[in-house]
Protein backbone atom coordinates (compact mmCIF):
# COMPACT_ATOMS: atom_id res chain seq x y z
CA UNK A 1 0.00 0.00 0.00
CA UNK A 2 1.33 3.22 -1.19
CA UNK A 3 0.98 5.98 1.10
CA UNK A 4 2.02 10.23 0.99
CA UNK A 5 3.29 11.45 4.14
CA UNK A 6 3.72 15.44 5.40
CA UNK A 7 6.91 15.66 6.70
CA UNK A 8 6.08 18.55 8.79
CA UNK A 9 3.39 15.76 10.26
CA UNK A 10 5.31 12.82 10.36
CA UNK A 11 8.87 14.03 10.91
CA UNK A 12 11.12 11.13 9.31
CA UNK A 13 13.16 10.31 12.79
CA UNK A 14 9.37 9.30 13.83
CA UNK A 15 9.18 6.95 10.57
CA UNK A 16 12.74 5.43 11.29
CA UNK A 17 10.84 4.32 14.91
CA UNK A 18 8.05 3.02 13.48
CA UNK A 19 9.61 1.08 10.58
CA UNK A 20 11.86 -0.42 13.79
CA UNK A 21 8.92 -1.29 15.63
CA UNK A 22 6.70 -2.56 12.63
CA UNK A 23 9.74 -4.45 11.78
CA UNK A 24 8.48 -8.19 12.68
CA UNK A 25 4.99 -7.39 10.72
CA UNK A 26 6.04 -5.35 7.68
CA UNK A 27 8.88 -3.90 5.26
CA UNK A 28 8.49 -0.22 4.32
CA UNK A 29 10.09 1.35 1.29
CA UNK A 30 10.29 4.74 2.05
CA UNK A 31 10.68 7.13 -1.04
CA UNK A 32 12.48 10.48 -1.35
CA UNK A 33 11.04 13.80 0.74
CA UNK A 34 10.13 16.25 -1.78
CA UNK A 35 8.71 19.57 -1.19
CA UNK A 36 8.03 18.46 2.95
CA UNK A 37 6.52 15.40 1.73
CA UNK A 38 7.42 11.85 0.73
CA UNK A 39 5.90 8.50 0.23
CA UNK A 40 6.32 5.17 1.57
CA UNK A 41 5.18 1.66 1.15
CA UNK A 42 4.04 -0.82 3.55
CA UNK A 43 3.96 -4.38 2.32
CA UNK A 44 3.26 -6.68 5.13
CA UNK A 45 5.71 -9.80 5.15
CA UNK A 46 3.22 -12.73 6.08
CA UNK A 47 0.92 -13.34 2.97
CA UNK A 48 -2.72 -13.34 4.99
CA UNK A 49 -2.23 -10.47 6.39
CA UNK A 50 -4.91 -7.80 6.28
CA UNK A 51 -2.98 -5.04 3.93
CA UNK A 52 -5.27 -2.18 5.12
CA UNK A 53 -5.14 -3.40 8.59
CA UNK A 54 -1.35 -3.12 8.58
CA UNK A 55 -1.22 0.22 6.54
CA UNK A 56 -3.86 1.66 9.61
CA UNK A 57 -1.71 0.27 12.55
CA UNK A 58 1.23 1.52 11.21
CA UNK A 59 -0.27 5.05 10.14
CA UNK A 60 -1.21 4.74 13.81
CA UNK A 61 1.63 3.97 15.78
CA UNK A 62 3.44 6.50 13.48
CA UNK A 63 1.12 9.13 14.53
CA UNK A 64 1.75 8.67 17.95
CA UNK A 65 5.39 8.94 17.76
CA UNK A 66 5.03 12.07 15.74
CA UNK A 67 2.98 13.38 18.20
CA UNK A 68 5.29 12.84 21.51
CA UNK A 69 8.04 14.29 18.89
CA UNK A 70 6.11 17.15 18.77
CA UNK A 71 4.90 17.37 22.06
CA UNK A 72 8.82 17.09 23.60
CA UNK A 73 9.80 19.40 21.78
CA UNK A 74 7.05 22.60 22.90
CA UNK B 1 -31.20 8.82 8.09
CA UNK B 2 -27.58 9.41 5.80
CA UNK B 3 -29.01 12.52 3.72
CA UNK B 4 -30.01 13.90 7.33
CA UNK B 5 -26.30 13.65 8.72
CA UNK B 6 -24.94 14.81 5.83
CA UNK B 7 -27.10 17.74 5.62
CA UNK B 8 -26.80 18.83 9.26
CA UNK B 9 -22.72 17.65 8.94
CA UNK B 10 -21.69 19.09 5.78
CA UNK B 11 -18.19 19.60 6.51
CA UNK B 12 -17.69 15.78 6.92
CA UNK B 13 -17.02 14.09 3.73
CA UNK B 14 -17.87 10.22 3.87
CA UNK B 15 -15.18 8.30 1.94
CA UNK B 16 -16.74 4.91 2.39
CA UNK B 17 -18.64 3.56 5.39
CA UNK B 18 -15.96 3.16 7.85
CA UNK B 19 -14.28 6.11 6.67
CA UNK B 20 -14.78 10.35 7.03
CA UNK B 21 -12.28 13.39 6.22
CA UNK B 22 -12.82 16.99 7.32
CA UNK B 23 -10.47 19.57 7.54
CA UNK B 24 -9.11 21.49 10.15
CA UNK B 25 -7.65 24.99 9.92
CA UNK B 26 -4.51 25.39 12.14
CA UNK B 27 -4.79 28.91 12.07
CA UNK B 28 -7.72 28.24 14.34
CA UNK B 29 -6.65 24.95 16.29
CA UNK B 30 -3.15 24.82 16.20
CA UNK B 31 -1.35 21.50 14.99
CA UNK B 32 -0.27 20.66 18.78
CA UNK B 33 -4.08 21.28 19.59
CA UNK B 34 -4.98 18.32 16.72
CA UNK B 35 -2.17 16.16 18.05
CA UNK B 36 -3.40 15.93 21.20
CA UNK B 37 -6.74 15.16 20.31
CA UNK B 38 -6.12 13.03 18.05
CA UNK B 39 -3.88 11.06 20.33
CA UNK B 40 -7.14 10.14 22.62
CA UNK B 41 -8.80 8.97 19.62
CA UNK B 42 -5.96 6.49 18.45
CA UNK B 43 -7.58 3.77 20.95
CA UNK B 44 -10.85 3.52 19.23
CA UNK B 45 -10.14 5.00 15.40
CA UNK B 46 -7.42 4.88 12.56
CA UNK B 47 -6.42 8.51 12.29
CA UNK B 48 -4.27 9.75 9.50
CA UNK B 49 -3.69 13.73 9.02
CA UNK B 50 -2.55 15.40 5.84
CA UNK B 51 -2.15 18.96 4.55
CA UNK B 52 -4.94 20.25 2.29
CA UNK B 53 -4.46 21.92 -0.52
CA UNK B 54 -5.16 24.99 1.03
CA UNK B 55 -2.65 26.55 3.31
CA UNK B 56 -2.44 26.12 7.40
CA UNK B 57 -5.73 23.49 6.97
CA UNK B 58 -4.86 20.05 7.92
CA UNK B 59 -7.12 16.82 6.71
CA UNK B 60 -8.20 14.12 9.59
CA UNK B 61 -9.30 11.49 7.93
CA UNK B 62 -10.76 8.70 10.67
CA UNK B 63 -11.31 5.50 10.30
CA UNK B 64 -13.76 3.47 12.88
CA UNK B 65 -11.47 0.05 14.46
CA UNK B 66 -15.01 -1.44 14.73
CA UNK B 67 -17.98 -1.47 12.04
CA UNK B 68 -20.18 -0.10 14.56
CA UNK B 69 -18.88 2.85 15.18
CA UNK B 70 -21.28 5.90 14.30
CA UNK B 71 -17.94 8.14 12.79
CA UNK B 72 -20.45 10.90 12.38
CA UNK B 73 -20.75 11.13 15.93
CA UNK B 74 -16.83 10.34 16.33
CA UNK B 75 -16.17 13.34 14.46
CA UNK B 76 -18.61 15.69 15.98
CA UNK B 77 -16.75 14.63 19.06
CA UNK B 78 -13.29 15.10 17.53
CA UNK B 79 -14.42 18.40 16.77
CA UNK B 80 -15.76 19.74 19.93
CA UNK B 81 -12.48 18.41 21.98
CA UNK B 82 -10.23 20.11 19.37
CA UNK B 83 -12.71 23.28 20.94
CA UNK B 84 -11.99 21.80 24.76
CA UNK B 85 -8.01 21.40 23.72
CA UNK B 86 -7.75 25.42 22.44
CA UNK B 87 -9.52 26.72 25.43
CA UNK B 88 -7.61 24.65 27.65
CA UNK B 89 -4.58 26.03 25.71
CA UNK B 90 -6.23 29.55 26.24
CA UNK B 91 -6.45 29.08 29.77
CA UNK B 92 -2.86 27.56 30.39
CA UNK B 93 -1.28 30.60 28.62
CA UNK B 94 -4.13 33.19 30.74
CA UNK B 95 -3.25 31.98 34.14
CA UNK B 96 0.56 30.71 33.32
CA UNK B 97 2.31 34.00 35.40
CA UNK B 98 0.02 33.22 38.56
CA UNK B 99 0.81 29.45 38.14
CA UNK B 100 4.30 30.29 37.85
CA UNK B 101 4.13 32.32 40.89
CA UNK B 102 1.86 30.05 42.62
CA UNK B 103 4.87 27.06 42.34
CA UNK B 104 7.53 29.28 43.42
CA UNK B 105 6.06 30.60 46.43
CA UNK B 106 5.51 27.13 47.41
CA UNK B 107 8.76 25.97 47.07
CA UNK B 108 9.90 28.81 48.95
CA UNK B 109 8.14 28.43 51.89
CA UNK B 110 8.56 24.30 51.64
CA UNK B 111 12.64 24.68 51.30
CA UNK B 112 13.21 21.11 50.39
CA UNK B 113 17.38 21.82 51.65
CA UNK B 114 18.34 20.23 54.40
CA UNK B 115 21.02 23.08 55.72
CA UNK B 116 21.49 22.06 59.29
CA UNK B 117 25.14 20.76 57.72
CA UNK B 118 25.83 23.41 55.56
CA UNK B 119 24.71 26.46 57.79
CA UNK B 120 25.10 24.49 61.64
CA UNK B 121 28.22 25.38 63.59
CA UNK B 122 31.52 22.83 63.79
CA UNK B 123 30.98 23.78 67.26
CA UNK B 124 27.48 22.14 67.30
CA UNK B 125 28.89 18.82 64.61
CA UNK B 126 25.88 18.05 63.08
CA UNK B 127 26.86 14.94 61.80
CA UNK B 128 29.05 13.83 64.52
CA UNK B 129 31.99 13.93 63.35
CA UNK B 130 34.44 14.65 66.09
CA UNK B 131 35.95 11.36 67.54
Amino acid sequence: MKISLSSMIYPLRCLDETVTAFADFCSVAIGPVQNKSYSIEILPLSPAANDELVANEFLNYLLSVSIRDLLLDC
Amino acid sequence: MMADTSERRAWLKHVSDKCVTFEVDTRIYSLEAVFRVCYAYTERCYLFLAPATQEAVVTVRITGKQHDLDLDIIAGEFSNALIDERVRRDIATETMTIRELIVAQAFAEADLIDRTCSEGSYVDDPKGITI
